[in-house]
């Protein structure tokens, strides 16, 4: 009986020193995340430009339709979408770099083209764009130099300056810092395909490029939406080097071209407090994200699961 | 008989200190922001670049101590990043009685009309304050002191006199000149230097990124007034689009011509300031340190300042329309000592100690007297025309809200004005495209003002 109730009490004692840790995540994740979360919500409704101070009156959807209708609002959108979607740019050349770089060999040649990609990666932000600015710069810039060295004449093109142009020119920074990434997890998974599936190929005569075609890609299909999903997430997001570029203004210099969502609601937190507006837009981009990432899904196959009979199922 | 001596002097002392300080005050007086203190440090800064040393924040401690023996300083500082949100949460805590720069967010301030009326010597002590405007307190056409600049931070404008006697133009006389001469001098001092043969650019704007702040001296001396101000923000109408603002729009663009094809990119100043240097006249902000450069480059002889051309025509016709940004104080209004913030603000624009310590930190005292004296930290090649503009400036004038342009009212109009000068100086728009991009923004968000 007392062995009984001493070996309750330690299971008890143990029970409660788990739940310790997990209550004291849970109760962070309450305050720090889901709250202010909740609290964004609920700013979306009211109008807000100084917090805790004045009344705040509640408006309804009325924050929402004010950005819909708003040009600069949509056209924030426009450019968060373009500069995501010239963002996934960085999957295919990293799939060819990874391609590349796995074709040397296991071997010192790999693991320097492995570090010399990826290290772009490790630099930040700001630095980036301060050596961009000289490399992409309209006058004399590297970029440019080289274009005019190819094509005979003069090239004068504002990279980051010149609105015509400038969603290209910030593509080209984020793909130098990004390909490194990408070129890392696709070498990952090319090196994780089963060896004797290329044996199998050659024994039916297949060439190097009908297995590139026939067996890597198809087997790269995981790595590809992992990637897309994140570089999506990821470009939706997108701020630093932009605000950066732009003289760290959230005006989206040159032009506006390069304003994106989160510029936009930044300006409406920090720059001309409205924080009801900043919310609803904070809202609809974290909705935008999730259908996006949902459709991603879908139509990449992520929900299906394999059966053990080799079938798939809905998950 | 020396001990003795030594023993009268210390009795002395105390008691002259003891006859000027206040022992009823008493306290803790909690101060929190950005700007000057969170530059400086509480025990001072060294610059790498130019090698000036600046003193801590300690040194003002110490000072309101010899006064304030029993009022306790706690000041906690923060960078810019984010200042308007950080103030915000600091004010509703309870826990702060001075928002270092916060009088530009008015909802968490206290007017100080009542405290420079009871003690109208501060006001005339200084040559500008934190003027905002606030219907809850005024009519919209009227400014209301938020708060009590310390520094001030005019714009000059920066000639390098060599160029100019290489191309043997005279160099303008400050207090006469105005916008047309400025753009004829940035155009015949565009070209090949007649003397070293190289390239040299007529004028560099403030810099690209902040390309609106010279939409704020130029529409003013252009007195381009485009507010008709109502009973609130919601029911003020905005004239963006006129033939005068195409004119100042215009004005600007035109100065794309006589700048260096790096300006856009915010990269024609590499060479800026030292013997190097390739443009003739250069609008800057920040003259002091635009000064400490100057000095660390040992070029001294090379440069001077003016201030910008005088206003054409308007209310305040005649006077230079170089502008100034600040660093101010303002007393929160959840503050239980109001009385005592009030002091310490009072302390920091009058006391001469603090004076002192401004002028040694860099800054220009907004104090009229303290930024006459600037001529014994620099010769009077810069120093005139600072104390110039301090000391003309108008006190019923703010460079942020003010009746040609106004970027703490009207949601996005600093971003949409820097978007349209830069298209416009790159090419891309030209001034009816860069109006109605402007004005649509503005009636939109007007719109949204609506109930």
């Amino acid at each position: 009986m007392m062995q009984q109730r001493s070996k309750r009490n330690f299971r008890v004692r143990e029970q409660l020193i788990w739940y310790s840790f997990l209550i004291t995540s849970i109760l962070t994740l309450i305050l720090l995340t889901y709250i202010p979360m909740l609290t964004a919500v609920k700013y979306s409704f009211y109008d807000v430009s100084v917090l805790g101070f004045g009344d705040d009156v509640f408006v309804g959807f009325q924050n929402y339709q004010k950005l819909i209708n708003n040009s600069s609002f949509l056209n924030s959108i426009k450019n968060t979408f373009l500069l995501a979607v010239m963002g996934l740019l960085s999957i295919p050349i990293g799939f060819i770099l990874a391609t590349l770089i796995n074709s040397l060999g296991r071997g010192q040649r790999q693991n320097f083209f492995r570090v010399a990609f990826y290290f772009p990666n490790i630099i930040t932000g700001a630095s980036v764009v301060l050596i961009f600015q000289i490399v992409l710069k309209a006058n004399n810039g590297l970029l440019n130099n080289a274009l005019s060295f190819l094509v005979g004449q003069n090239v004068k093109i504002g990279w980051l300056s010149d609105s015509s142009y400038s969603r290209w020119g910030a593509t080209i920074l984020h793909l130098w810092g990004s390909i490194g990434y990408s070129m890392l997890i696709n070498l990952a998974n090319l090196q994780s395909i089963p060896e004797n599936l290329y044996e199998a190929a050659e024994v039916d005569g297949a060439n190097g490029l009908q297995k590139w075609f026939h067996i890597t890609i198809p087997q790269m299909t995981s790595c590809f939406v992992f990637l897309f999903i994140t570089s999506m997430i990821g470009g939706l997001s997108r701020f630093t080097d932009l605000f950066i570029i732009g003289g760290n203004t959230s005006a989206g210099r040159p032009g506006g071209t390069l304003q994106t969502i989160l510029m936009y609601i930044y300006q409406f937190s920090f720059e001309a407090p409205q924080y009801g507006i900043a919310s609803a837009g904070a809202i609809i981009l974290f909705l935008l994200t999730f259908i996006i990432t949902l459709i991603n899904l879908k139509i990449t196959g992520f929900f299906k699961k394999e059966k053990k009979g080799g079938k798939v199922r809905e998950a | 008989m020396k001990k003795f001596i030594a023993l009268l002097v210390v009795f002395a002392l105390i008691f002259s200190l003891a006859s000027v300080a206040n022992a009823e005050e008493s306290g803790v007086l909690r101060l929190y922001g950005p700007g000057l203190f969170a530059s400086v440090g509480p025990d001072g800064t060294t610059d790498v670049v130019t090698g000036v040393t600046k003193p801590g924040y300690n040194e003002v401690i110490a000072r309101w101590n010899e006064l304030y023996p029993n009022v306790t300083l706690q000041i906690e500082t923060i960078p810019w990043d984010n200042w308007k949100a950080a103030l915000q949460t600091a004010a509703l805590s309870g826990e702060v009685d001075i928002v270092l720069h916060g009088a530009s967010i008015t909802a968490i301030c206290e007017p100080l009309n009542e405290y420079l009326a009871a003690e109208p010597e501060v006001a005339d002590a200084v040559g500008m304050m934190a003027m905002r405007k606030s219907v809850d307190i005024a009519p919209l056409d009227t400014y209301v002191p938020f708060g009590l600049t310390v520094t001030c931070d005019p714009i000059v404008v920066c000639l390098d006199k060599e160029i100019f006697e290489h191309y043997g133009v005279e160099l303008p006389d400050f207090t006469t000149w105005t916008l047309a001469d400025l753009a004829s001098l940035a155009e015949k001092l565009t070209g090949t230097d007649p003397v070293t043969g190289e390239q040299t650019y007529g004028i560099s704007l403030i810099e690209a990124a902040s390309i609106n702040k010279n939409y704020i001296w130029a529409s003013r001396a252009f007195n381009n007034v485009i507010y008709e101000w109502g009973d609130s923000i919601a029911t003020t109408k905005v004239h963006f689009k006129t033939e005068k603002t195409a004119e100042v729009l215009n004005y600007i663009a035109n100065f794309s011509k006589y700048s260096n094809p790096d300006y856009i990119e915010g990269l024609d100043r590499a060479v800026t300031f030292s013997s190097d240097n390739n443009v003739a006249i250069c609008i800057v902000e920040g003259a002091y340190g635009c000064y400490s450069k100057i000095k660390a480059n040992g070029v001294e002889d090379k440069f001077c300042f003016v201030s910008l051309p005088l206003i054409q025509e308007g209310e305040f016709a005649g006077i230079t329309s170089s502008h100034m940004g600040d660093w101010n104080m303002a007393i929160c209004k959840t503050s239980e000592q109001k009385d005592l913030a009030w002091k310490f603000m009072k302390f920091m624009v009058t006391d001469p100690v603090v004076q002192e310590w401004l002028l040694a930190t860099a800054s220009v005292p907004s104090n009229k007297e303290a930024s006459g004296r600037l001529n014994q930290y620099m010769s009077a090649d810069f120093a005139d025309a600072i104390s110039f503009i301090v000391r003309t400036a108008p006190l019923q004038f703010s460079a942020s809200a003010n009746n040609c342009y106004d970027s703490s009212n009207f949601g996005t109009f600093l971003n949409d004005v820097t978007t349209v000068l830069n298209e416009m100086f790159q090419g891309n728009m030209d001034a009816d495209a860069a109006m109605d991009y402007v004005q649509n923004n503005l009636d939109q968000y007007l719109a949204t003002l609506q109930k």
